[in-house]
């Protein structure tokens, strides 16, 4: 898949996998990279981008076996910006849509 | 090719040294525990390594989203809209590069470079900061919808610029460039769909550029300036030394006082010049492929069609206007105040 338009759906996705729950760093990475394959790697630095902005934060839940996991949290202002995102791209799948199926817009 | 976890840390620690380090402090902790959580689930250090990606690419990554160049990413310096420039150094230079936002600046007698922004999304979509003597407003990259032209563009930059400031870089994809009471010694302004005006503004140099907009300079005083359209009209007045114009499918304007060479080139479209009449003579040089001509100066009114080349006095104005299809008009006239 073209590199540029993984990008600017990745944060539509990471954001989207927030509202059914809080997720920790390595279950949120493994769902995402496995899907999309896509380097792990970078997730983490779009997360941390997020996290500066606000649109995420993060705690720590100390656990019996293993290291204390930092679970991700969808923000009210990551909220807004998620639903902005979603709107953009249900505009442009429908435009895509438009123009991809036969018989659609006709052309004066 | 890296396939263990100690080489792996290491090559990324190196890679991220340069960053600020509790920026970076929190990332390697983020890898570290996806080693753990990994090898915890029965992969081997080989598998997440490869998992990850090469530290290459998400070291590219991060440079991507964040400024790179500067040990002390992504903390912003104190400029923020609202308030004042926080650097020690007087500003000297600003330079813009904007998609979506239209940006304004004004010369006044402050201090410092102050800055205003009509909305509340600044730290989403912008960054501001100074670099010694430069002060540097970004449009962070677009994301994938916003470059399918889907982005708000009602963003405005309203900046008043102190004298200190000599050079202006200015580059604005989508939104109007508006300069104002400014006086600077080099100008350097683009836009790709908007527009670029100017009002009582003074340079040394001057280089204005726009694709799919207009150009409107009123009351320029510039040594040399040179300003063209692609799909647009020019239309400068004012004075100067040496003043350049073209356009490709646009009209092209100019009532000024100039004192060595006016060049206007059009391929689609009309020019028109009003210049202050020279005392110390003019070499004129109009052509047209398909347009008339038609000239008055040194009280003598010429008409012609294709071509019309001639002199008086000592030559010390060089007239050039050259245009495919349209017509040249040029007027020479005792003074320039209350003219079009």
């Amino acid at each position: 898949m073209n590199p540029q338009l993984k990008k600017g759906v990745l944060e539509l996705c990471v954001l989207s996998q927030l509202t059914d729950g809080d997720k920790y760093g390595y279950e949120l990475t493994e769902l995402i990279s496995r899907e999309m394959s896509l380097a792990a790697g970078t997730l983490y630095m779009i997360l941390k981008r997020l996290k500066e902005e606000q649109y995420v934060e993060t705690y720590l839940v100390e656990s019996d076996s293993g290291p204390a996991r930092k679970y991700y949290h969808l923000t009210e202002k990551g909220y807004g910006y998620l639903s902005e995102k979603q709107k953009e791209w249900q505009t442009f799948t429908e435009m895509v849509e438009r123009l991809t199926h036969k018989g659609g817009y006709s052309h004066d | 090719m890296i396939n263990t976890y100690k080489e792996y840390m290491q090559e990324l620690r190196r890679a991220l040294a340069d960053f600020d380090p509790d920026f970076s402090a929190e990332l390697l902790e983020d890898f570290e525990t996806h080693f753990t959580e990994g090898i915890e689930s029965g992969m081997t250090e080989e598998q997440i390594c490869r998992e990850l990606g090469s530290v290459e690419s998400v070291i590219a990554e991060l440079k991507d989203d964040f400024r790179a160049s500067s040990p002390d990413i992504p903390k912003v310096t104190g400029i923020r809209p609202g308030s004042s420039s926080a650097s020690q150094q007087p500003v000297t230079q600003i330079r813009i590069r904007l998609f979506t936002a239209s940006v304004s600046l004004q010369g006044g007698n402050v201090p410092d470079v102050l800055c205003d922004y009509n909305r509340d999304d600044f730290s989403e979509k912008f960054e501001m900061y100074t670099e010694g003597n430069t002060l540097v407003l970004r449009e962070k990259p677009l994301s994938l919808f916003r470059r399918l032209g889907i982005a708000r563009t009602d963003g405005r930059f309203s900046f008043t610029v102190p004298s200190s400031v000599n050079d202006l870089d200015i580059s604005d994809t989508n939104g109007k460039i508006h300069l104002e009471n400014l006086s600077v010694s080099s100008a350097c302004v683009n836009t790709v769909n908007s527009k670029i005006s100017a009002e009582h503004f003074s340079a040394g140099t001057c280089d204005f550029h726009c694709v799919n907009g207009r150009i409107h300079l009123e009351d320029s005083k510039v040594q040399t300036l040179k300003a063209s359209s692609v799909n647009g009209p020019v239309y400068v007045s004012g004075t100067c030394e040496v003043l350049e114009l073209h356009s490709t499918n646009g009209s092209l304007q100019a009532s000024a006082d100039v004192k060595k060479e006016i060049s206007l080139s059009a391929v689609n479209g009309s020019a028109s010049v009003h210049y202050k009449k020279a005392p110390g003579g003019a070499e004129i040089d109009l052509s047209s492929n398909c347009g008339n001509i038609s000239a008055f100066f040194n009280d003598t009114h010429l008409n012609s069609r294709k071509n019309l080349r001639t002199a008086y006095g000592d030559r010390e104005l060089n007239i050039t206007v050259h245009t495919q299809n349209g017509s040249i008009r040029l007027q020479e006239v005792a003074n320039l105040s209350g003219q079009e």
